[in-house]
């Protein structure tokens, strides 16, 4: 892709007390995140004002006439078939994240300008001192089309400046040093941050440009408009503060790569480049008060495959040795299928740090090893091996839990919908009755058979409501001595429907069976150990 | 209890605890189905116990009555301190205690909530049962007992879960201990175990959350379900007292609905007077003051004969209720007018509660009251919009809130809120909900659709999307939330809150009594509507101009009758601001029906109506209209009915005739119908009553299509369709509006300004229809204008609008108020400084005014005023003060003004946008709105305009109806789907527009059947909307 260029004539020659900043702003990219085409009809939709309202749209759609703030209805009204896509506001700050960490090639000073925008402070990268921004920018715009994002790159003296410009012109714009009022005059005054009753004043006023709005005495806007307005006046006349952008601050999984200047194919050799790795890694989790209890390490092979090894650490930690005995622990059992080009090590959910650490040696601390030791089980059977049940609120007893990996430490439902619910357990009206059913849980067996067994059964006579007299389990027939039930449940009936009359049947040899009726057919779904 | 459960036999049960569909989003049946259902299972009683309500105990009684079931009243009350409490009043007493009960739990609780300390509940217990629910403390249990007595009871239920035997375990040692028996129940939700799902969507959506999420808050199974005592015999079997204490309690309460006793108030009756006689004298006196030459023969006679029925069915109080009120609203010079049924009656006229004169019109005043029917009359009464309230205080005031109070009004599940409800509930996204909710009108029919699903985007193949669809089906009709009433209200001659429980509304200064406006008949009480009119709002104001501009004096009763001048302008559809005709569905009737005199100004307003429309009436009555297609009867029985709508039935009260005379109904049958015409939106069907009248006709001979016609338009009727009487009383301002703007057009183009919001016109239309009928307009001025627009003098008898300071958008009433009184009484502002401090403005007013060019007098260029407002300082002790730093500011162009204007007051008498670019027009070839009217049909020509409004009636298959205006008048435009389809955009985004068309011409009504659409190319004002309908 070929990009178009504005460079205004040179300003004042750089010195060492201005900053410069690159500001990339990708127009669609809130729709090309989606995996949208600008060509397609669609719109960015959100809950807004107890209606579904437009917040972006492709190009397409905004030729229709479609415009961000319209309800969908009426955006459905200019294109009956604009296709809409519900706004993720979560996962579109961490595509914008993913987004501006790519600048760390530019820059270490980097940040993200919600929702479309990312900006870098440049003022010391060798291109600036060499007078070769454009050459930067044209990385930058490279980079950008390889990830699959047509950007508007302006370089300028302040981010505002740059974003301005970025958001208003097509092109890409290099802004000399000392000429960012320049580059802003021709620009409406809807470009800057003006609070909207503003706006309409200076309408009213005939001042529809920032050039015309920066003609503007100073001390005649003092007073009679918002500070806001103030500020933006300065921005116009090119006065803007350069605010400093604070070097990039990693959060989420930390990873380091390494690549290997040569193909390795010895662990031993490898755990060389390991050791300072994960040397390196605990430095950077000590600098940020963090600790792990995963790790993820990649070999890259020649070849392009990749072997995959995760390890889990039982408690937070950061220890160097710790991690590395468990690492080498690992790799005593593993087996490289090819060499190996570079090592990537990650921390997919660091944690923060509490400052204590497990020692297995210390006797004091015994209780504590089942961490230890179910991380060890976890590590030599497989992540999925050690479990534990959770139980999850439903009718249906096989759905009454699941099992997750010992030591999850996730809420009970896992999203922000159990805590709402929860909430409004607190305030529906119909709980202050007779205690609502949900703080109690069922009476259900500790033996639970997944799925349930289909059992043969012999009808007799209902003794104590119970229409059967023997059951055929372990290969012979067994006379009920004693049942207790009927307990009905239903339900589901939007998924998965069921309907089951349960009983608790007690055997001629002391077991007690739980078994259910459903459709004329019967099933053991578990017993008691008693 | 440690048991398993053994079969045992019981003969007997009543069902003690049973909540509906009106313990809103908790019960999944409707109280007729819950009565049904007992009445089928054999019970002895089922109680209607909703929670912290009596909301559907009207209709549970009717259907009580129906099915030969005895229905207990009472409710499930929440204890703030303890658990629920089910109540059932054993007599009127306990009645009235469970009504103070209620009224005390819903006082100072948001709405929908309720709950009493227990200590409450102990002072009242006097008449009551008390079945105590849930886990009680033996020591609250006692202090129940202590209470209660012999009263109270404990529940004793199943609910086949994992905690009956616990559950069981627990009453059984509780009761034991605190020597209370307990009674079996089944604590009902619903009728039928088929509700299980209905009550998982309710439970979901009272809990705002999915099905998915809901888990074990929905019920495990449907074990709450009415059963049979046969059913409840097997399982209580292990304790059968608890049934045959069911029997017990329900023996004892012995109330019903019937014993409550509503009576009128007393005191609108002087001493020494019955009620009839005093009605009979104020009859008499409004008489001769309704006709001075004296009374028809005719008149006369209907008032003897309605006065008789009135006395045999002892209304006479309810009539005098209703006039009191109305002579309150008269002698405060509050304009009003009864609509609805009760034109069909003279002494009403009489009394100058309606204004229909039965000299000169058909009336049916059993369509009023009917001896057959024995219910109380329903009189609804239209006061001026702006100052009903005044209205409704009076009666409070006069009345006391304990003795009156408001109706409510059950809002039930519609087709698009139970859609978006259960859409929510299983968890679509809001986007396929939106969808589902739009595509909703043919979700009727029992099959889904699959076609109609993929059209709007959602897979057919999706479970969740026809479990949505289903679901939504059965929750359609359901009661959702309860709100207040337009204007009904109660008034009773002692206390209200010993009949019914009165609640707080969430509109201050408001008590509503629990009963629904179609519901409290049936318990006797009886409704005043004290509805508000905008219409009457601008009569009024319009007489008060006329008035004091030209000295004439002129209501409601005076206004000329029969002019033909106003007819003509009638006839012409010059009727932009006149009541019920102003639309452009009824201005493009006006030519071709061309009413000549009141009844057909009746037929007018009536037709243009989904009943007619719906039935196919319109283009037959307007061929027999005018002589092209002879007038016959489908009946010779029909005649009689149908004689004065040329045999085309037009008036609901025509179709109930007709379903006596051709259909077999019965009267009380036909009123049935009518009922049900009214319910047709809210419960989403006409029942088994269609089916019977289309049967009846056959029976008599009537063709199948006629029949099929009659049925569409009873369901036109349900959507909306006037009575005759209505349509009479309604005609009355239809008449009179016109009458004063054609005598009046400035008066009546200020009064319309001053009543504002009201009718179909924005202001802008308002002012350039005036203008157009010569009246001028003077520009909005701070050295004259006031709030409301006013009439100024133009020194040779004629008057101009001067545009008051209501119309600029943002400024408040009080703002221009003090300005009007300062220079009232100080004289005319000097500069902007002394404006401010004289009339004590912020800046933010000042900035309104300069921006909508109010200041021209003080400072002459708009902007120059923005930018000095801009400089005057904020603070109250600094005002008048103003920073001079002056600067040069570019020069408005006359688009800068015109969209400053529009921008600031939606409106601009200076620059019309059309009027801008006429002359390039002219040369162009398009023709203005007034030329239009001079183009023979057929002609293909180009006009251009700014839409007024687009409309897409459910009624015309998708057609759009789009008005067009220029400086000249309006045109009303034609697209046909095909047209909308291909240049959607065009007509949706753009509000000035250019479009190329063929002149269509039916008699004097012309429209313009749209071919192109293009964006005018003319300066746009930033503030121009079109009003769009549905």
């Amino acid at each position: 892709m070929s990009a178009s260029w504005i460079v205004l004539s040179p300003g004042p020659v750089y010195t060492e007390h201005m900053f410069r900043y690159l500001v990339a702003h990708v127009p669609s990219f809130r729709l090309d995140r989606c995996g949208w085409s600008p060509n397609q009809p669609v719109i960015l939709v959100a809950e807004q004002s107890n209606a579904l309202r437009v917040q972006a749209a492709t190009p397409v759609a905004l030729a229709a006439g479609i415009r961000p703030g319209m309800s969908v209805a009426a955006a459905r009204a200019l294109v009956p078939h604009v296709e809409t896509e519900l706004l993720d506001t979560e996962a579109e700050a961490e595509d914008l994240h993913a987004l501006t960490t790519q600048l760390l090639r530019v820059s270490p000073s980097i940040a993200a300008m919600p929702p479309d925008t990312v900006v870098a402070e440049i003022t010391r990268q060798p291109e600036i001192r060499t007078g070769q921004e454009r050459a930067l920018v044209e990385r930058v715009r490279i980079r950008m089309n390889q990830l699959g994002h047509s950007a508007n790159i302006v370089v300028a003296d302040d981010p505002t400046t740059a974003h301005h410009v970025a958001r208003w012109c097509s092109d890409n714009t290099i802004i000399p040093s000392g000429q960012g009022a320049r580059a802003l005059e021709h620009l409406p005054l809807a470009a800057l941050s003006i609070p909207p009753r503003d706006l309409e004043r200076f309408d009213n006023l005939g001042i529809t440009t920032i050039g015309r709005f920066a003609q503007l005495p100073p001390a005649a806007l003092s007073g009679r408009f918002s500070p806001p307005t103030l500020t933006a006046h300065a921005l116009a006349c090119g006065r803007a503060p350069s605010p400093t952008i604070t070097p990039w601050s990693e959060e989420g999984p930390l990873s380091l790569t390494q690549e290997l200047p040569d193909e390795v194919v010895e662990l031993e050799a490898l755990l060389f480049v390991i050791n300072a790795l994960v040397r390196d890694l605990t430095t950077r989790l000590l600098t940020r008060g963090l600790a792990t209890t995963q790790l993820g390490l990649v070999f890259r092979l020649d070849d392009g495959r990749q072997q995959s090894v995760s390890l889990r650490l039982g408690t937070p930690t950061r220890n160097h040795s710790a991690i590395l005995d468990q690492i080498r622990h690992r790799l005593g059992r593993f087996t490289l299928s090819g060499p190996v080009v570079a090592l990537i090590l990650t921390v997919p959910n660091p944690t923060p740090f509490d400052g204590r650490q497990i020692d297995l040696r210390d006797p004091r601390r015994m209780d504590e090893a089942i961490d230890a030791v179910s991380a060890q089980l976890q590590d030599a059977l497989g992540n999925r091996s050690v479990l534990t049940a959770r139980t999850i609120p439903r009718h249906r007893p096989e759905g009454a839990w699941r099992p997750v990996p010992f030591g999850t430490t996730v809420p009970r439902d896992g999203n922000a919908s159990a805590t709402a619910l929860a909430e409004s357990h607190q305030t529906d009206p119909v709980d202050a009755w007779m205690g609502h059913p949900l703080a109690l849980m069922p009476e259900r067996p500790p033996i639970m058979m997944s799925p349930p067994q289909a059992i043969e059964v012999e009808a007799g006579p209902i003794t104590e409501g119970f229409p059967v007299s023997a059951v055929h389990v372990d290969g012979r027939w067994h006379a009920i001595t004693h049942s207790q039930g009927p307990e009905h449940l239903a339900g589901e009936w939007w998924a998965h429907p069921f309907q089951r009359t349960y009983w608790q049947a007690t055997l001629d040899d002391g077991r007690t069976l739980w078994l259910y009726r459903e459709h004329g057919r019967w099933a053991v779904h578990g017993w008691w150990d008693r | 209890m440690g048991c398993a459960w053994v079969v045992g036999s019981v003969s007997q049960f009543a069902e003690l605890v049973c909540r509906t569909a009106f313990s809103f989003h908790e019960g999944a049946s409707q109280p007729e189905e819950i009565v049904a259902q007992a009445a089928e299972a054999g019970l002895h009683a089922v109680a209607i116990t909703d929670r912290d309500g009596v909301y559907g105990l009207p209709r549970a009684h009717k259907a009580a009555q129906a099915h030969g079931v005895r229905i207990l009243p009472g409710a499930l009350l929440t204890i703030s301190d303890g658990p629920g409490v089910a109540l059932l009043a054993r007599d009127v007493g306990g009645w009235s205690q469970l009504t103070r009960l209620i009224t005390t739990a819903r006082k100072d609780m948001k709405k929908g909530w309720g709950q009493i300390p227990l200590s409450d509940l102990l002072e009242r217990a006097c008449g009551l049962e008390a079945i105590l629910l849930g886990s009680w403390s033996i020591d609250r249990v006692h202090q129940v007992r202590e209470a209660f007595g012999v009263h109270a009871s404990l529940a004793l239920t199943r609910r086949l879960d994992s905690h009956d035997v616990a559950r069981w375990d627990q009453r059984t040692v509780l009761s034991a201990k605190t020597q209370v028996p307990l009674v079996a129940t089944g604590d009902v939700l619903m009728h039928d175990p088929s509700r299980l799902p209905l009550q998982d969507i309710l439970t979901c959506i009272r809990r705002k959350c999915t099905v998915d999420q809901a888990g074990t808050q929905l019920q495990a199974n449907s074990a709450r379900t009415l059963r049979s005592p046969e059913a409840m015999g097997r399982m209580f079997a292990a304790a059968p007292s608890t049934l045959e204490r069911s029997i017990e309690i329900a023996d004892r309460c012995q109330f019903s609905l019937c014993d409550l006793r509503y009576r009128y108030p007393k005191e609108i009756v002087p001493e020494g007077w019955t009620p009839i006689q005093w009605l009979r004298h104020q009859t008499e006196l409004g008489l001769q003051w309704r006709y001075p030459d004296g009374t028809p023969h005719a008149v006369l006679q209907q008032v003897e004969h309605e006065l008789t029925l009135i006395e045999h069915l002892d209304f006479p109080a309810y009539f005098l209720t209703v006039y009191d009120v109305v002579r309150f609203a008269r002698d405060k010079g509050i304009l009003c007018q009864g609509r609805g049924s009760a034109a069909n009656s003279a002494v009403c006229f009489a009394l100058g509660i309606t204004a229909v004169d039965p000299a000169t019109s058909s009336i049916l005043f059993e369509r009023f009251i009917s001896e057959e029917r024995g219910e109380p009359p329903d009189i609804d009464v239209d006061f001026e919009h702006e100052r009903r309230e005044e209205v409704l205080q009076y009666v409070y005031e006069r009345y006391g809130r304990h003795r009156a109070a408001m109706v409510n009004e059950v809002i039930s599940y519609r087709r698009r809120s139970a859609i978006r409800d259960v859409g929510k509930v299983m968890g679509l996204d809001p986007d396929q909900i939106d969808r589902t909710a739009k595509g909703a009108h043919w979700f009727d029919r029992t099959q889904i659709n699959d076609n109609k699903l993929r059209e709007i985007g959602l897979d057919p193949r999706d479970p969740r999307v026809r479990q949505t669809i289903i679901m939504a089906q059965a929750l359609r009709g359901m009661p959702r939330h309860v709100g207040v009433h337009t204007g009904g209200f109660t008034i009773s001659d002692g206390p209200l809150i010993e009949l019914c429980p009165i609640e707080p509304a969430t509109m201050a200064n408001r008590t509503v009594i629990q009963w629904d406006k179609d519901d409290i008949d049936i318990v006797g009480f009886v409704k005043v509507d004290l509805l508000s009119l905008g219409m009457l709002t601008a009569i009024r104001k319009s007489f008060e101009l006329v008035q004091q501009h030209w000295g004439r004096v002129v209501t409601l009763a005076t206004t000329p009758n029969e002019d033909g001048a106003v007819y003509d302008m009638v006839c012409k559809a010059d009727t932009m601001g006149v009541f019920q005709i102003e639309s452009r569905a009824q201005m493009s009737m006006l030519p071709r029906m061309q009413p000549r005199c009141f009844y057909d100004l009746v037929i007018q307003v009536s037709i243009v109506r989904p009943g007619p429309i719906q039935g196919g009436m319109v283009h037959p009555y307007l061929r027999r209209r005018r002589g092209e297609e002879d007038i016959t009867y489908a009946h010779p029985d029909l005649e009689p009915i149908l004689a004065r709508t040329l045999g085309v039935p037009i008036f609901q009260e025509q179709v109930m005739s007709m379903a006596v005379a051709v259909g077999n109904f019965t009267p009380g049958q036909a009123d049935e119908l009518r009922r049900a015409m009214g319910a047709w939106r809210k419960r989403g069907t006409l029942g088994p009553l269609a089916e019977k009248l289309v049967q009846g006709m056959k029976n008599n001979g009537i063709k199948d299509e006629y029949a099929a016609q009659i049925c569409d338009q009873i369901r036109g009727f349900g959507e909306y369709g006037f009575p005759e009487s209505h349509a009479a009383s309604f005609s009355r301002l239809v008449y009179v509006s016109a009458w004063l703007k054609h005598h009046y057009p400035a008066a009546f183009c200020v009064a319309l300004l001053n009543s504002q919001p009201m009718g179909f016109y924005s202001a802008r239309s308002l002012i350039d229809d005036a203008r157009r009928h010569g009246v001028k307009v003077r520009s909005i001025d701070i050295q004259h204008s006031h709030w409301n627009n006013t009439l100024e003098s133009s020194g040779d008898d004629e008057w101009e609008i001067r545009i008051g300071l209501r119309q600029i958008r943002g400024l408040a009433q009080s703002a221009a108020l003090r300005i009007e009184q300062d220079r009232s009484a100080h004289g005319p502002y000097q500069s902007i400084g002394s404006l401010q401090k004289r009339a004590q403005l912020n800046r933010a007013a000042m900035d309104t005014l300069a921006q909508a060019g109010a200041l021209r007098a003080l400072v002459q260029d708009r902007r120059q005023a923005i930018w000095s407002v801009r400089g005057l300082y904020d603070l109250p002790l600094f005002r008048g003060i103003e920073r001079t730093l002056d600067v040069t500011l570019p020069t408005p162009t006359t688009v800068d003004e015109m969209k400053s204007d529009y921008r600031s007051m939606g409106l601009s008498l200076a620059h019309n946008p059309l009027g801008m670019v006429r002359e390039r027009l002219n040369r162009e070839g398009f023709l203005s709105a007034a030329e239009v009217q001079q183009t023979p049909g057929g002609r293909t020509i180009r006009v251009a305009g700014m839409v007024a409004h687009r409309q897409r009636p459910s009624t015309a298959n998708g057609i759009i109806f789009m008005t067009l205006e220029d400086e000249t008048g309006l045109l009303n435009v034609v697209i046909k789907p095909n047209t909308f389809e291909q240049q959607r955009n065009t007509i949706l985004q753009h509000n000035l527009l250019e479009i190329t068309a063929t002149v269509q011409r039916d008699g004097d009504s012309i429209s313009l059947l749209a071919a192109r659409f293009e964006p005018l190319n003319a300066p746009q004002p930033d503030e121009i909307k079109s009003r769009d309908f549905q």
